[in-house]
């Protein structure tokens, strides 16, 4: 991972969460931090991609429906990125059970994992620790 | 001792001796994350198989150290030599438990408590200090699969009277409803429990409205958590097993986090992840986002490896995966990792997939497949090839004597010509079973050299060579001893401390090396260091004081010759008695041990310059099998391959023709020696009673030599005869019996008459 | 019988309380519902009289004469309370 090491601060592993619900943001970045993570935020996709651009992170963990910019659209605008430290973020999709199809979309946009909402604040630490790379 | 045990044993001691190795270089290194990783996954490991045979002590030190480990690796502790000090005084710990174990298959009574004073010395470096005993538990409920709520809710309660992680039992106790009427008093047996933390009681079912309860019908659960000897605990309900469970509760209840440990569960998702990561390159059709879609891809498979524990299948694919590799040879390579994974899930453990890090080209070759034979079968096949050998030489003595009597023996000696071959062949390759590599006593020493020098306050880097040089067994085993000392006398007297080095132009740090070669069938083992040398005036001195040799034999010396005077027995260099090697323990154990081995020690050494200490060891024990027996009120060793039988005749057997005895044997007349007459020594006096001879049959020749008694049968290493006994005929050699006793052998073949 | 009754009304646990304290105790909580119950003198109580204590629901006045159960109790007092 040294693509993603430079510039780096020596602190715990950074995580971008994109959603626009402010509770889902609240909840995810209590629970992340909670287990040693930074976190920073970002309302919709847009502002995500602008995060990402200037900033570099071990995670992105996204919502898909959002307004302005949805997840799907975001991640694929993100694949296509010139910089590869960025384009190669590791993406972990988050969605409503009524989203399951959402699932192939997700993966074809590049999403390298996926959950179905509710996920619980061990499920989100612990996958949030393997997609980053955080050892157990 | 079971299977698991066993096998928990042999792991154990693995995984301490690497943990070892790599705390080592983690202090040389730095912090390198892998090496921190390494060495946490060996203290994680260690502390899941400690759990597995169930020693909470060993677990709860462990988990200690695994929770200063964690804060190291998260960059919350920085690395210091205090810290690996602490660290390798905890292997230590657990070493001499599994010592415990393996003897005993217990952990000494004190276990508990001196795992919780090294837990809290730990926890001290902890940020928070010795109080922040469980750091993640108080703000997330512990999810330790397996314990029951009740459990997590009263350890929570007890949280302030649990000190360290002691060893905790939670008790469960349901009385009957008719168990007042049987005389229980269920409360009563609750207070009687040693160590008690925490103490719940509640109705089992809701209790019906007052004027309807029956006062006499109990309707209770009591539960508890103690910090109590189970035996005590059992002792306490042995009236009312059948109503109570008693449970040791895991050290993860007490507190772990929730993402604590590779869980069946964690391997579980690393391997969904490396499938999805599969799935995602399999996308047909896809030109938008690729280059991003595979480096996520690489990326994701290579942190959850890593964080899932697998770093050496990290490791392998961060090597084989360039980033700029295309999406289908980067699938092929995390289909191989997965691959992997699963074999290691189906082994039980990820050390199937992990091999020493110095193989670089290991994925270039089949791994060699090995076996774990543990030293005893070996030794049993060494012993049945060497009775082997003896058949099969009664079998070469029988053929004889048939040939003797006339009949056609033609078959039958090609047969024995065939077993013959056989067995030499089967005993040259028992013996082979039995070559190690010095590998496994070169990786002591890193320890050794890092605890001396900082206990002198020395810098010293030691370099080690040759670990994959083979001999046997025994001498490897043997090895170690002699070099300690030769190691720690370089440390303690070789090198000069920081100052000195630097007042002579050196560099602060000294080097001392250890390298190990074959030279023919000679096994080489040098320790050398760049310290100041020995100096032949001071040895000479000090010979001179210690009266070591007579002052005219000391002058006619050479310098080189006066320095091998440090191996001399009463020798030592050192100015100082020093904590190190100041323990009446000179140089002289060093000779007495390598010459024991049939080996022969030198040093060279110049001043200012270093001094190199050479010995010089045979690669193979030839152990010989010898008989202790007994003449003329002395023990004299006779190798077994002469002894063709041991005979106890009456004397009418015994025949005297002129000066000479004999007796008739298979029909072929024995002449008989005795071995006192031989030796000089005051014969046997009785008369009348039955005389013991050993039979012995060489180049055509036999005879029976007269002796009093048969000792022993031992497997010894020969040594040639030195110094005034030279060139005497008739010996085979010497060797050092177990007692220290110097045994002579006999060359059956030089005293024949 | 070390189940009294003080003039007060309250019941009062007196000394060491065996299993057949726990037939008055209940009669006499039955009797005056919402009576006290002290038991700073009890001591040893049995089981069976803890068991119609918690049965009615009530927090005897304290401290209990007996310090394990003073102890202990108190604290399943506190937790249950809580609880509830």
């Amino acid at each position: 991972m040294a693509e993603a090491d430079a510039g780096r601060s020596h602190g715990g592993k950074r995580i971008l969460v994109v959603d626009d619900s402010s509770l889902v943001r609240l909840y995810y970045r209590a629970a992340l931090e909670k287990a040693g993570f930074s976190v920073e935020q970002a309302i919709n996709g847009i502002e995500g991609l602008e995060k990402t651009l200037t900033q570099a992170f071990d995670l992105v963990i996204v919502d898909v429906n959002m307004p302005r910019m949805d997840g799907i659209a975001f991640l694929r605008s993100l694949r296509s990125q010139a910089d590869i430290a960025v384009a190669g973020l590791p993406a972990l999709m988050i969605s409503t059970e009524s989203e399951r199809e959402d699932m192939a979309a997700a993966a074809a946009a590049g999403a390298n994992f996926y959950l179905v909402k509710p996920v619980s604040e061990a499920d989100l630490v612990r996958h949030a620790a393997l997609l980053a790379g955080v050892a157990q | 001792m079971n299977e698991l045990h066993a096998q928990f044993v042999i792991e154990a001691r693995e995984l301490v001796r690497q943990a070892t190795d790599d705390l080592i270089a983690l202090e040389q290194d730095g912090s390198a994350p892998a090496r921190i990783d390494r060495v946490f996954r060996a203290f994680h490991t260690l502390k899941g198989s400690a759990g597995v045979v169930e020693l909470p002590a060993m677990t709860l030190l462990l988990h200690a150290a695994e929770d200063l480990l964690t804060a190291v690796r998260g960059g919350k502790v920085a690395v210091s030599a205090d810290i690996i000090d602490l660290s390798l005084a905890c292997l230590d710990q657990v070493s001499r438990w599994v010592d415990d174990f393996d003897a005993a298959a217990a952990l000494p009574a004190d276990a508990g408590d001196t795992g919780r004073m090294l837990a809290e010395r730990m926890r001290a470096f902890l940020p928070g200090g010795a109080s922040a005993t469980a750091p993640a538990a108080t703000h997330e409920a512990p999810v330790a699969a397996g314990v029951a709520d009740w459990v997590l809710r009263l350890i929570e309660q007890a949280r302030d009277k649990i000190v360290g992680s002691p060893a905790l039992y939670s008790i469960s106790y349901e009385p009957i409803p008719g168990c007042f009427f049987n005389g229980d008093d269920p409360v009563d047996l609750m207070r009687q429990i040693p160590g008690l933390l925490a103490f719940h009681i509640e109705p089992r079912s809701p209790f019906p409205p007052l004027a309807e309860m029956d006062p006499f019908a109990c309707n209770l659960r009591l539960q508890a958590i103690a910090a109590a000897d189970r035996a005590d605990l059992a002792k306490i309900f042995r009236m009312v097993p059948d109503q109570v469970r008693i449970e040791p509760v895991p050290a993860e209840a007490l507190s772990a986090p929730a993402t604590d440990g590779k869980s069946d569960d964690n391997v579980a998702l690393v391997r969904a992840i490396l499938e999805a990561q599969a799935e995602l390159l399999r996308m047909p059709g896809r030109t938008e986002g690729l280059a991003g879609c595979i480096g996520a891809a690489r990326r994701v498979a290579l942190n959850a490896l890593r964080a899932g524990g697998f770093v050496q299948l990290a490791d392998d694919l961060e090597r084989n995966a360039p980033i700029t590799l295309d999406s289908a040879g980067l699938l092929a390579l995390i289909e191989q990792a997965a691959a992997r994974l699963d074999a290691a899930a189906a082994a039980g453990k990820d050390s199937g997939v992990e091999a020493p890090d110095t193989a670089t080209d290991r994925s270039d070759k089949p791994a060699e497949r090995t076996l774990r034979i543990s030293e005893d079968k070996i030794d049993a096949l060494v012993n049945l090839a060497g009775e082997l050998i003896v058949a099969k030489n009664t079998l070469a003595h029988s053929v004889k004597a048939l040939d003797g009597q006339g009949g056609n023996v033609d078959l039958l000696r090609r047969d024995q010509d065939a077993i013959d071959r056989l067995a030499v062949e089967l005993h040259d390759n028992i013996l082979r079973l039995r070559m190690i590599s010095v590998a496994q006593v070169f990786r002591s020493f890193p320890r050794l050299v890092r605890d001396v020098a900082r206990q002198l306050n020395k810098q010293v880097t030691l370099i080690t060579h040759g670990e994959n040089t083979e001999a046997d067994k025994t001498i490897v085993d043997r090895l170690f001893e002699p070099l300690v000392h030769l190691v720690r006398n370089a440390v303690d007297h070789g090198v000069e401390t920081a100052e000195q080095r630097r007042a002579t132009g050196k560099p602060e740090a000294a080097t001392i090396t250890i390298q190990a070669s074959h030279s023919g069938d000679r096994f080489l083992v040098e320790v050398s260091d760049d310290g100041r040398g020995i100096d032949p005036a001071t040895v000479r001195r000090r010979a001179a004081e210690r009266q070591l040799l007579p002052d005219d034999e000391l002058a006619a010396l050479s310098d080189e010759q006066v320095i091998d005077l440090i191996f001399a027995a009463g020798f030592s260099t050192a100015e100082t008695i020093s904590d190190v090697s100041g323990r009446g323990i000179g140089m002289d154990v060093v000779r007495t041990a390598v010459e024991r081995m049939g080996g022969r020690v030198t040093v060279a050494s110049k001043v200012g310059a270093g001094t190199t200490v050479r010995l010089d060891l045979p690669m193979t024990i030839a152990m010989s099998l010898i008989m202790v027996v007994e003449a003329g009120g002395q023990a004299f060793g006779v190798a077994m391959d002469a002894v063709s039988e041991t005979v106890r005749l009456p004397p009418d057997r015994i025949s005297r023709i002129k000066n000479n005895e004999g007796f008739v044997l298979h029909d072929q007349v024995v002449p008989i020696v005795s071995l006192a007459d031989l030796m000089k020594l005051p014969p046997r006096p009785a008369e009348g009673v039955s005389r013991l001879f050993i039979v012995a049959e060489t180049g055509g020749r036999i005879a029976a030599f007269e002796i009093d008694a048969i000792r022993d049968r031992v497997e010894v290493v020969l040594k040639p005869m030195q110094g005034l006994l030279a060139g005497a005929r008739g010996y085979a050699g010497t060797t050092l019996l177990g007692d220290g006793q110097v045994l002579l052998v006999l060359d059956v073949k030089e005293i024949m008459p | 019988m070390t189940v009294r009754r003080a003039a007060d009304g309250t019941i009062l646990l007196v000394g060491p309380c065996p299993v057949d304290d726990a037939e008055p105790l209940l009669q006499g909580l039955l009797e005056a519902s919402g009576a006290s119950v002290d038991w700073t003198k009890c001591q040893k109580p049995h089981t069976a009289v803890l068991q119609v204590l918690m049965a009615a629901g009530v927090v005897p006045v304290g401290p209990c004469g007996d310090v394990w159960i003073e102890e202990w109790w108190r604290g399943n007092d506190r937790e249950t309370q809580g609880q509830g």
